[in-house]
Order: structure tokens, then sequence, then C-alpha cells
């Protein structure tokens, strides 16, 4: 599908589009295996996972997001003490080191999507702003809701995001 | 120290080294006989399940609870099919809803006439929000015959205890009033039909649908289950 659409769709019409270059605000980052946890009509909060690749010399980070889906969407990370005692904390941001990687993952480090203002349905799709430090940039992705983590994380999901 | 030492081997000095070497080779055998034969038994207990094993398999705490409808419900009352149970809360929006997908998945996965011989079992540790209709609303989201239940914080506490499971009151974000999380141990303990704690998951074990089926199919056919 994508290919089709990048050869029906002029390049100089997708000036967000990355590695077309030339875009002052084009972030180095590449979103992949995105997706949010379906939880029950009750639930007050779910979780976002993906995985952002930074292919530039300069660290990122991941300050939070904003969402139609929920009040607020919050970086946190996954703590487990000497009992395996699991928790989390909400931390100001999650970083996104120089030609590494940030892996968001069950039972890791997560974007926690609170107060929702709707039930996500499996299957749905998302939109999410995430908002990238230095500069608040923000940076557009589309995450499908899923009951389970997509089996091929690595290839599943894959997003070109729009930088803005 | 010297003089004992040339009492022994009063003449020829190169008949002490040959017997350190001696003890060496010898202490040398015992040591890998002996790491060979533990190696052995671990390898055995362990006889290929996904989880890890209880060698022999320890006395299940046979707690009694109170179930999403609101009826006590007993730990012994599954005797004669397998358990799975875990620890966790409603309001919990990581570790809590992927355990239980991973283990609705399983099941799924199963033949109806093991379904009928495995119950998934949601224990609240947090028993002030999770009320039976609370847990009425969240299990049967993942799989209707998943059995949610809360309880006495006494009987809770007793419980966590007996399976070397914990919990603790964590972060409140913001100022909201009620808002916290729990913090707490994420494994699944699998109970055998004869009411015995056989293996444990740790958590990054659930997502391999197909390995814990294997154990479950296992252990369900086990002489004496």
């Amino acid at each position: 599908m994508k290919c089709l659409l990048s050869v029906l769709i002029p390049a100089f019409l997708l000036p967000a589009w990355p590695g077309t270059g030339g875009y002052a605000q084009t972030l180095p980052l590449r979103l992949t295996g995105g997706w949010i946890q379906a939880v029950p009509p009750s639930a007050g909060a779910s979780v976002a996972f993906f995985r952002i690749a930074n292919s530039a010399d300069e660290p990122f980070e991941l300050a939070g997001a904003r969402s139609s889906l929920a009040d607020r969407a919050e970086p946190m990370v996954t703590t487990r003490d000497a009992k395996g005692m699991s928790g989390m904390e909400s931390v100001p941001a999650l970083k996104i080191p120089a030609h590494g990687e940030l892996v968001l993952q069950p039972g890791g480090d997560h974007l926690m999507l609170m107060n929702l203002r709707r039930h996500p349905n499996p299957g749905e799709k998302v939109t999410l702003t995430l908002i990238i430090n230095p500069g608040h940039k923000e940076m557009e992705v589309t995450l499908p809701v899923l009951r389970q983590a997509p089996k091929e994380i690595e290839n599943a999901n894959e997003h070109s995001p729009e930088h803005r | 120290m010297n003089t004992a030492l040339s009492t022994d081997n009063p003449v020829n000095p190169a008949y002490k080294p040959k017997g350190w070497r001696l003890w060496i080779v010898a202490v040398t055998l015992v040591v890998a006989i002996v790491i060979s034969v533990l190696w052995g038994a671990r390898h055995k207990a362990q006889e290929g399940f996904f989880g890890l094993r209880l060698f022999p398999a320890k006395e299940a705490y046979d707690f009694t609870l109170i179930d999403q409808n609101g009826h006590p419900f007993q730990l012994s009352s599954l005797r004669g099919n397998v358990a799975l149970f875990t620890f966790g809360f409603t309001h919990c929006p990581n570790f809590c809803p992927t355990t239980l997908s991973d283990l609705a998945s399983v099941y799924h996965a199963l033949s109806p006439r093991e379904q009928r011989r495995v119950r998934i079992l949601f224990i609240s540790v947090d028993p002030q929000r999770d009320t039976p209709q609370a847990l009425g609303q969240y299990v049967p989201y993942f799989d209707p015959n998943i059995i949610g239940l809360t309880g006495p914080k006494t009987e809770i506490d007793r419980t966590a205890q007996a399976y070397g499971a914990s919990y603790e009151i964590g972060q409140k974000p913001g100022d909201a009033p009620g808002v916290y999380f729990v913090n707490h141990s994420t494994f699944t303990y699998l109970v055998n039909p004869q009411g015995k704690v056989e293996l444990i998951y740790d958590f990054d074990k659930l997502q391999d649908t197909a390995k814990l089926k294997a154990d479950l199919e296992r252990v369900l056919n086990e002489p004496g289950n």
C-alpha cells in the first residue's frame, strides 16, 4: 500500500515525509512496532508501546504526547525491586539516545494514556502527537489498538511519522 | 611445620608435589561429579518445562476469596483441574492487561476439553478499589471464564505471602484523591490438579503461547492428574 502511495503521490506533495529532506523541522527519528494495549471499557488508563530509533548525533527526549483518546499521556519508567515487585514512576521525559533507540514495551518503560475519554476498541487506530525535546517538536503517529503485542515487533506496524 | 613435612617425606623432595597433584586431581574429580549430579538433578526437575518447575511441587495455600459475582471462592474447589493465577489490580495499565491477554490467549489455544480443566484467576491486591463489581467489569473482557477475586486485605495478604508474592501502594500520579499505583510482583502460578504449585512463570514468558500451552497439556496429561 505504501509503495502504491509513493508512486501515485508526487514527492512534492509530501513535504514532511522523512527522507525527502529540506524540511526545517524534520526529525531524524523513526517509529516502529507501535501499538496501544486494549483494555476493558471500565479501565481509566491504557498504555502505548513503540520503538523510536534516532539516526542523529544528538540525543532527543520523548516528553509526552497529546491525543483525543486521553487527557494526559505521560512517560513512565518501570521499576523492579529485589523482591521482584514491579511498579512504575512518572518521569519528565524518556531519552532517545544518539544513534540509538528508545524501546517502550510491555513490562518496561511506556507511555501511559491517563484518564481515557473513550474506550479504545481493538483494531481501531489512534493518533498520538508525540512531544519531542529539545525544541518541543511534534511527531504525529497512528497506532493500532491490540490485545497482545505484535508477534513480529520489528516489522509490525511500521510508520513514517509526519513531523511538524 | 617443616619438621613434620620432612618426617613424611624425608628423602625425595619430588614426592611432595606429586602428592599435591593427586589431591588436586581427586578434588577436581569429586567437584566435577557433584556438579554433574546436581546439574542432572536440576535438569531432571525441569524436564523440559517452559515454566520454572518447583521440584517437588509445593502444597498450594488454599485461599478463600470473593469472586466477581460476590460468591466465596476457595482454591481447592478447582481440585482435579489446573489453576493459573496472578496478582494485580484493575487500575493497572501495564502488566495486568498484558498478563490477562496473554493468559487468555493460551486458554483460547487449548481444546474445549482441555479448557474445561483449566481456570485462570486474577487476584486483586487492591481490595479498596477492586470490589466484585469492579472485577466483574474488568476480567470478562479478556475471557468470560476468567475468575476475578478480591476479599478482606488480611486474606489477600496471607495468600500473597504464601506464594511469595508482594505488593505495596506506589506512586500517586497527580493530586486526585483515590488515584494511586500499586507495585506488585508479576509472577503467574500454575497449581496442578492435585492442588500443588508446580510451575511459576515470569511475566516475560507469558507471551509465548505455544510453550505455555505445551506445559499445560503436559500437566493435564501427567499420570495421576
